[in-house]
């Protein structure tokens, strides 16, 4: 089992969890100083969520060493997402 | 991510497609469904009634989907090895991990349904409001995934523990399909529990 333990794919899951705390530290409930601070906030809670799908789907899913067309479609549904949600964030309301 | 090497297929390292292309027409499929089921919920918070959606959100326990989070991407981690020890020919030690990538899944449902249950007996259901409304849906249709998976999961078990020669390509299409489940919640964490 330990050279699994010692595997880049564990490590992997140590910067996710780092992540992940620091999603929910910046979700957790602070006073804001004004809207677009809070808008700015989601917006980074958002950003570090997209970028942990993007390594799951690259390292884990190994989407990385996929042919180009897969690579992209992922990118492409990871961006459509970031674009669709933080505009309802900034200009819906 | 350095360090991360390419898959190794009888000692070469070449550019291919993980599991089959059936499961990534499935994944992307669900993954295209979810964004389009993203879009309705922000619409009915942005646009609909923001004031309601930030009242009701504060009755979501962050720690219980911290910790869930935490929970699936553990079961990722296992799944992976998983897959990687099944490459190396490693049989016994990937039914292993997947055997521990489905408890993490158990434990998800168990968190879960404690989490449903407390707001269920606190009088809050999928008819209380527009945000509780989506908030059992798409959990809900997440957790329909989770047992997919799980599902998933037990047919790999059986292949790498019983077939003579398991087969690589349903060992990796399991593992797509369970990160899938695994990064979708990444973003309903994000949505329901976090962004106000």
């Amino acid at each position: 089992m330990r050279p699994y333990l010692q595997h880049p794919l564990t490590r992997l899951w140590l910067v996710l969890l780092l992540a992940t705390v620091l999603s929910w530290w910046l979700g957790s409930d602070k006073p804001v100083a004004s809207h677009q601070a809070g808008v700015l906030t989601a917006v980074s809670i958002l950003v570090v969520a997209i970028i942990k799908c993007r390594l799951v789907i690259r390292n884990y899913m190994e989407v990385r060493f996929a042919p180009s067309w897969l690579q992209w479609t992922c990118d492409a549904w990871l961006l459509l997402n970031f674009a669709m949600v933080s505009s309802f964030y900034w200009f819906a309301i | 991510m350095h360090g991360l090497e390419a898959p190794v297929m009888g000692g070469a390292t070449s550019r291919r497609l993980p599991g089959d292309v059936n499961i990534w027409v499935f994944v992307i499929g669900d993954m295209l469904i979810f964004s389009a089921y993203f879009a309705a919920y922000l619409f009915a918070d942005r646009v609909g009634n923001h004031e309601l959606f930030l009242q009701s959100q504060q009755y979501l326990s962050q720690n219980l989907g911290f910790c869930n989070t935490l929970i699936l991407l553990t079961s990722s981690l296992f799944v992976a090895l998983g897959v990687h020890a099944a490459r190396l020919g490693d049989f016994a030690v990937a039914s292993r991990f997947l055997e521990l990538a489905g408890a993490c899944g158990v434990v998800f449902l168990f968190v879960k349904a404690y989490e449903w249950y407390s707001k269920l007996v606190g009088g809050l259901t999928i008819s209380t409001n527009a945000f509780f409304m989506h908030y059992y849906v798409m959990t809900g249709v997440h957790v329909v995934h989770v047992l997919i998976g799980l599902t998933f999961l037990i047919v790999l078990w059986r292949e790498l523990r019983g077939a003579p020669t398991p087969r690589m390509e349903l060992v990796e299409a399991g593992g797509i399909y369970w990160h899938m489940v695994d990064f979708l919640w990444f973003l309903i964490f994000a949505l329901l529990y976090l962004m106000r």
